[in-house]
């Protein structure tokens, strides 16, 4: 079937965004329709230095924000200002996550941008929102994690561990970024249906907190943990998890490694469900460590009960199922070509992907100067020359 | 800031959702839209959603289950009981969002797949949410997040991050529900948009696999692209009382935080550029520690913080979710479903102009059975009557 247009085709995004969060959020745009354009500072976002690094680019940068514009404007210029305040009039949507009160020291909060277009949808991520006490504080991923109960969380469910575990995986930035895109697609709904533009708050704390709906209620209702430590059983060359966690589950799980009189003797829908859980945990390892990981998994998996393998990022993407699904693409940021992940929101009856380019610093100044506004070239070699914008090396 | 009575509407007011979802990542995904003022009914087997009975329990009741299923009408429908399908059907027609999370495949044997939805309401937006896809070899393999976790990559990702960790953790926190179900929401609500204005309706296929492939953009690329030199690790520092973590990313932030300290003769002996970065980086975590030994991680978050590098001490979801920040937003809001009161986070999508907010109610299994059928399909209470005898809708008798 043929695939006309994404759902946010013909929607202008004017992205003040860098790092992981708010960039995240905007290639999900991208990757559904909306013109990006990526508004930095002669600097550049701080992630296009990041490692890794392949002739002098960063694909981790690269699959972040493929798909969109960029154009390089130094914002502590007035005349810059002035040309932002000229690229609103023609954007639907505005999204930034510099510290709290960056922007409106630029002269680029919301109230300054309604003046020139009273509909705009404007979008701020942050650490801890754009008010009250702590609103100034500056946050990365691992700073939240500790802060709001994450990390807590997870070392909560680890048996020998009673540090904190190093802060890893930025969670809560990609966390952020979908709801941010979520929130943006309502507002632009809203918009369409009324003409009213809206402000949108993104604080990642709340971020967090929203999914550690069990353990806070847990922390109020103190209570002896009913739920089981999902955790790795031991092979003969590895890990595997199985997850018998309904009575089906259970039942399959006995029958496909031959000890159908575990359901008697560890029964998991009673009072000692926890103690039970671990018993056969132990009785399955017993059995698992005379096999390898892959052979663990494919007798469990036959049976029915949920099981995997431990794999790394890279091994998982090289599997028949993501090949069924197209989930792999190949993109390409001009020092060579890398793989990414097909975007996680698949939309069946519209276009939804990853572009398959990434913009190098102000590498679209003209093209989307002379688009939106209709400047000329001696216009734009005049910016060019007072600084006001800056173009990297492709 | 708005003042709160300007806010008359949500951004999906008028918006019908059928949620027929269990557990964390559909009702997550169906309760985002229920803050943001969209009419949710939970369409429940007679057992209902798992999650009901799920610990923290008291007197019957578990807020674990209303802080994900908050402000949604619940109508309890045995889809085994002839007429049931063309019940749900009816609806279907009222809607404009439908939402599952069953096993691939197990909602059209039933008669109640897109196509057949699509028969009633041509512009419906159906959104699917499975492991790992509605299509291919692999999409009938069964999924927890733990499951997906394991097989995505996320376990490995996490302990290649720790040092002296060669074991997966115990992976219990449901990530991949939480991502999979904002994604969903993110994806209708897109869908939403685009009906607005070509009046076409979507069917929405999210993966947990693929939105966990998605967060790990660095070690992906890392597989691709080796490092030269070791990762900056982000490590709990201990204090006299506790842990702290302070992340100098930027030359600015490192200036802060050795300034702050009363250590600017650092910025010579370890300074956080060039080749050394990543010893140094070490080297300043240490130096850091053996400063902290003396004070406690508040003090620690106090003095770190007022210099204006990150920092955070570690605590509890709970305090957090207590601190003045959060009371300042509005964070933290107090709901009772009956049993009792207890805290829950406000709704991570805020806006200014539209009402975005968590309800407050929470229904019991099939309690908007009749509300919701005379709303929507103009049902007398004799009609419903007839069908709860026949069994196709259910409601449990009141607890004595």
């Amino acid at each position: 079937m043929a695939k006309p247009a994404g759902a946010l085709d013909g929607i202008r995004v004017l992205d003040f965004t860098g790092v992981v969060a708010g960039p995240f959020g905007t290639r999900l745009m991208a990757d559904l329709g909306a013109e990006v354009v990526k508004v930095e500072p002669p600097v550049g976002d701080l992630l296009r230095g990041a490692p890794p690094r392949h002739g002098g680019k960063s694909p981790y940068f690269g699959q972040i924000n493929c798909g969109k514009k960029s154009i390089a404007v130094d914002l502590k210029k007035p005349q810059a200002v002035e040309l932002i305040l000229q690229l609103v009039k023609k954007t639907d949507v505005v999204m930034q996550n510099y510290r709290p009160g960056v922007m409106a020291g630029f002269g680029l909060a919301y109230d300054d941008l309604r003046k020139h277009k009273e509909d705009i949808i404007y979008c701020s991520i942050s650490g801890y929102g754009q008010h009250g006490p702590s609103s100034h504080r500056p946050a990365f991923a691992p700073i939240i994690h500790a802060a709001s109960g994450y990390d807590l969380a997870i070392l909560s469910y680890q048996d020998d561990l009673d540090k904190p575990l190093n802060g890893a995986n930025a969670t809560a930035d990609y966390l952020a970024a979908s709801l941010a895109m979520g929130a943006i697609s309502a507002a632009l709904l809203k918009r369409e249906k009324t003409g009213q533009g809206d402000e949108i708050d993104i604080a990642m704390t709340e971020v967090i907190q929203n999914i550690l709906a069990y353990e806070i209620q847990e922390l109020q209702f103190k209570a002896e943990r009913q739920r089981p430590n999902y955790g790795p059983v031991q092979t003969k060359d590895g890990y595997i998890i199985v997850n018998p966690i309904s009575p089906n589950n259970f039942k399959d799980l006995a029958h496909a490694v031959g000890h159908p009189e575990w359901l008697d003797e560890f029964p998991l829908n009673t009072r000692d469900r926890l103690k039970n859980w671990t018993k056969l945990m132990s009785a399955l390892e017993q059995w698992t460590l005379q096999y390898s990981s892959m052979e663990a998994e494919k007798i469990i998996r036959d049976g029915g009960c949920p099981v995997s393998r431990y794999r790394d990022v890279w091994d998982s993407m090289h599997d028949p199922q993501v090949d069924a699904r197209e989930g792999v693409v190949e993109i390409n940021d001009g020092a060579g070509s890398f793989l990414i992940p097909n975007t996680p929101v698949r939309l069946m009856n519209s276009e939804a992907r990853p572009k398959p380019f990434v913009p190098t610093l102000g590498g679209d100044n003209a093209d989307v100067l002379q688009r939106w506004l209709g400047l000329n070239q001696t216009e734009l070699t005049e910016l060019s020359k007072s600084g006001v914008l800056f173009e990297g090396k492709k | 800031m708005t003042a709160q009575s300007n806010l008359t509407a949500g951004a999906l007011d008028g918006i019908r959702v059928l949620d027929f979802t269990g557990v964390i990542a559909g009702p997550y995904c169906a309760r985002l839209m229920a803050d943001l003022g969209a009419e949710v009914v939970k369409i429940e087997a007679p057992i209902g959603d798992l999650l009901r009975i799920a610990s923290p329990r008291r007197k019957g009741k578990t807020p674990y289950f209303a802080q994900l299923n908050a402000g949604k009408d619940s109508v309890s429908i045995d889809l085994k009981k002839p007429g049931a399908i063309d019940l749900v059907l009816d609806l279907a027609e009222k809607a404009d969002v439908a939402i599952q999370n069953f096993r691939p495949g197990v909602l059209s044997d039933y008669g109640l797949g897109y196509e057949d939805l699509k028969v009633r309401k041509p512009d419906i937006i159906y959104c699917n949410l499975s492991g790992y896809g509605q299509e291919g070899p692999g999409k009938n393999h069964s999924a927890y997040a733990p499951i997906v976790h394991a097989s995505a990559g996320l376990d490995l990702t996490m302990i290649s991050h720790q040092e002296g960790v060669d074991i997966p953790l115990n992976g219990s926190i449901p990530f991949a529900d939480y991502l999979t179900g904002v994604h969903g929401a993110t994806a209708i609500m897109a869908a939403l948009f685009r009906r607005e204005r070509t009046g076409q309706g979507e069917e929405i296929d999210i993966a947990m696999a693929d939105v966990i492939f998605n967060v790990q953009a660095f070690e992906l690329q890392e597989h691709q692209h080796p490092l030269p030199v070791d990762r900056l690790i982000y490590r709990a520092l201990s204090a006299k009382d506790g842990y702290f973590v302070v992340t100098p990313l930027s030359e600015k932030n490192f200036k802060d935080l050795i300034k702050s300290v009363g250590h600017p003769e650092w910025a010579e002996e370890i300074p956080l550029r060039g080749p050394d970065f990543a010893s140094n980086w070490r080297k300043l975590m240490d130096a850091l520690e053996e400063w902290a030994v003396d004070r406690t991680a508040a003090e620690c978050e106090k003095i770190i913080s007022a210099g204006g590098c990150p920092v955070a001490k570690y605590q509890t979801v709970l305090e957090a979710l207590q601190s003045e920040q959060s009371l300042h937003r509005g964070s933290c809001v107090e709901m009772n479903d009956g049993c009792g009161s207890f805290l829950v986070p406000n709704t991570p999508l805020r806006m200014k102009q539209a009402d975005a907010s968590i309800k407050s109610k929470v229904s019991t299994l099939g309690q908007d059975n009749e509300s919701i059928l005379q709303a929507w399909l103009d049902m007398s209470a004799n009609e419903i009557d007839s069908l709860t005898q026949q069994g196709v809708l259910f409601k449990p008798k009141p607890r004595s």
